[in-house]
């Protein structure tokens, strides 16, 4: 893979982070206000919303280092009509405008619970539409190892994975206060998730998976994805998981404070894991030359 | 950018006149004036097989042969679906044109091009490729690979007219299937073309494409 494609990881794995992030932390805080911090504490749902915001508005800036003429970036909206490329950037602007508003409101303390909820669901939905859209931009016709079911089940576990881990982390090192019952299942859904990226990953990456896609002889350089970046990948997923079923006993009444570093270490693991995943997966078909 | 009222224009390539002599890529990259690295028009080397034994002699049992490809001015353009900005476009005469003004060097149409036409500048910043000497055609005169062939192993002209001189095969190993973009190309193939794919050919010139 060429230098020139890092942003694209970074841009990639950011804005997965940030929607998964959303949809596993800010949003049910938004749905139902009795899930959020006791009295006293920070506002999570400002937080949560503005960290959100920080991660995808880092994400759009390492894209424009992928661009080769960054001043016409504004032109990227030209083509809605066909370019799945202008509808990512599209979905992107509506979901970082959401949060901007709802982050607004917020810090206004503006007393509209209702019509938060309601811009706090159509920011998650503007979210999925921008990660499908993302997924859509790969699975050309033209390019047999990207157009699989693959491409959108991986960026989507990604996405959860990386934010329901986030979740866990945030909670155990005190960063957040949330309810037990929130913690509990951000726990679960980390390691259920983490199983099913394991098992994308052994049964569907490209060339290496057991039913993976395979690039057929073609006017593109021939790609040599490493297999050690494979064997990586499951590796830092199998560990993450494993150290997340053993806090498992320590989660009663919110994750106890014993469990910070263990969940810190599985929340770097799977971000390791999917760094590795995601440069894996430009490797399958973009060449240094 | 004024055309002349034709339909579709479209490349023919002759894969068994063709000696891989590359005066083609040569006169497009001079005729561009093409930056190092960057080529608009290509002539791969294919390449593969072994022996056969037959009775109790080993013959030789292979494939190689050349292809000279430039954008195909497909008639479902791929990339133009692709690019976000709307930069590339199809002219009424069935050209695709990429305007550099609006680019924005995402390389989007790079990746989806199956045939490697599209070749983003490092020196410009910006994608670029065949425009099929658009400017030699309003003049009436031919594209300049056209014209520096010298096995004439590739022609021009009206897409329906070239069909039905050279017929309409549009395949060869190891193009990609032409019903992904109806590459607006005629190929008569080279008869080591039909075994390629048995005999694991396959590019071996990469390091000049």
């Amino acid at each position: 893979m060429a230098a020139r494609e890092w942003p694209l990881v970074v841009f990639s794995l950011l804005g997965q982070l940030a929607v998964g992030g959303y949809l596993c932390l800010a949003l049910p805080l938004f749905l139902s206000p009795r899930l959020a911090a006791p009295e006293g504490g920070r506002d999570a749902r400002l937080v949560l919303t503005l960290a959100a915001a920080g991660l995808l508005a880092a994400a759009l800036l390492a894209a424009f280092f992928h661009l080769g003429a960054p001043l016409n970036a504004p032109n990227a909206l030209n083509n809605l009509r066909t370019s799945w490329l202008s509808r990512e950037i599209f979905f992107l602007t509506m979901t970082l405008a959401l949060w901007a508003l709802l982050a607004s409101m917020r810090m206004l303390k503006l007393k509209a619970d209702a019509l938060q909820a309601g811009l706090a669901v159509a920011a998650g939905a503007a979210g999925i539409l921008f990660l499908v859209s993302m997924a859509r931009i790969y699975m050309l016709s033209t390019v047999r190892v990207w157009n699989a079911l693959f491409t959108p089940v991986s960026f989507f576990i990604t996405a959860l994975l990386l934010g329901a881990a986030a979740g866990t982390m945030a909670a155990a090192t005190g960063l957040l206060r949330l309810a037990p019952v929130h913690v509990r299942f951000l726990l679960l859904a980390a390691v259920l998730l983490a199983a099913a990226a394991l098992a994308a990953t052994a049964l569907a990456t490209p060339r290496f998976g057991l039913f993976g896609s395979v690039s057929p002889p073609g006017l593109k350089p021939p790609a040599d994805p490493s297999l050690l970046l494979f064997v990586g990948r499951l590796i830092f997923l199998f560990a993450g998981a494993a150290l997340l079923v053993l806090q498992s006993g320590r989660v009663s009444d919110g994750l106890s404070t014993a469990a910070c570093f263990p969940v810190l270490a599985a929340f770097l693991l799977f971000f390791a894991a999917e760094f590795l995943g995601r440069f894996l997966f430009y490797s399958f078909y973009l060449v240094k030359k | 950018m004024s055309g002349p009222t034709i339909r579709q224009y479209a490349f023919f390539f002759d894969a068994s006149a063709c000696t891989g002599c590359k005066a083609c890529q040569i006169a497009c990259k001079d005729k561009n004036d093409l930056k190092p690295g960057v080529l608009w028009r290509r002539v791969y080397e294919v390449s593969g097989g072994g022996w056969r034994k037959e009775g109790g002699a080993w013959t030789p049992d292979i494939a190689v042969y050349n292809i000279s490809l430039s954008c195909n001015h497909c008639l479902n353009p791929v990339c133009a679906d692709a690019c976000p900005t709307g930069a590339i476009r199809k002219r009424a005469d069935g050209l695709v044109l990429i305007d550099g003004d609006l680019c924005i060097g995402c390389r989007y149409c790079e990746w989806a091009c199956p045939y490697g036409a599209i070749r983003f500048d490092d020196t410009a910043h910006r994608a670029g490729k065949c425009d099929f000497c658009a400017d030699l055609l309003d003049r009436g005169e031919k594209p300049a690979c056209v014209a520096s062939c010298p096995a004439r192993a590739l022609d021009f002209g009206d897409f329906d007219e070239l069909k039905k001189i050279y017929g309409s095969e549009s395949a060869i190993f190891p193009l990609p299937d032409p019903s992904l973009t109806e590459p607006a190309l005629i190929v008569k193939p080279h008869p080591d073309a039909a075994g390629a794919a048995r005999k694991k050919a396959a590019v071996a010139n990469w390091e000049e494409l």
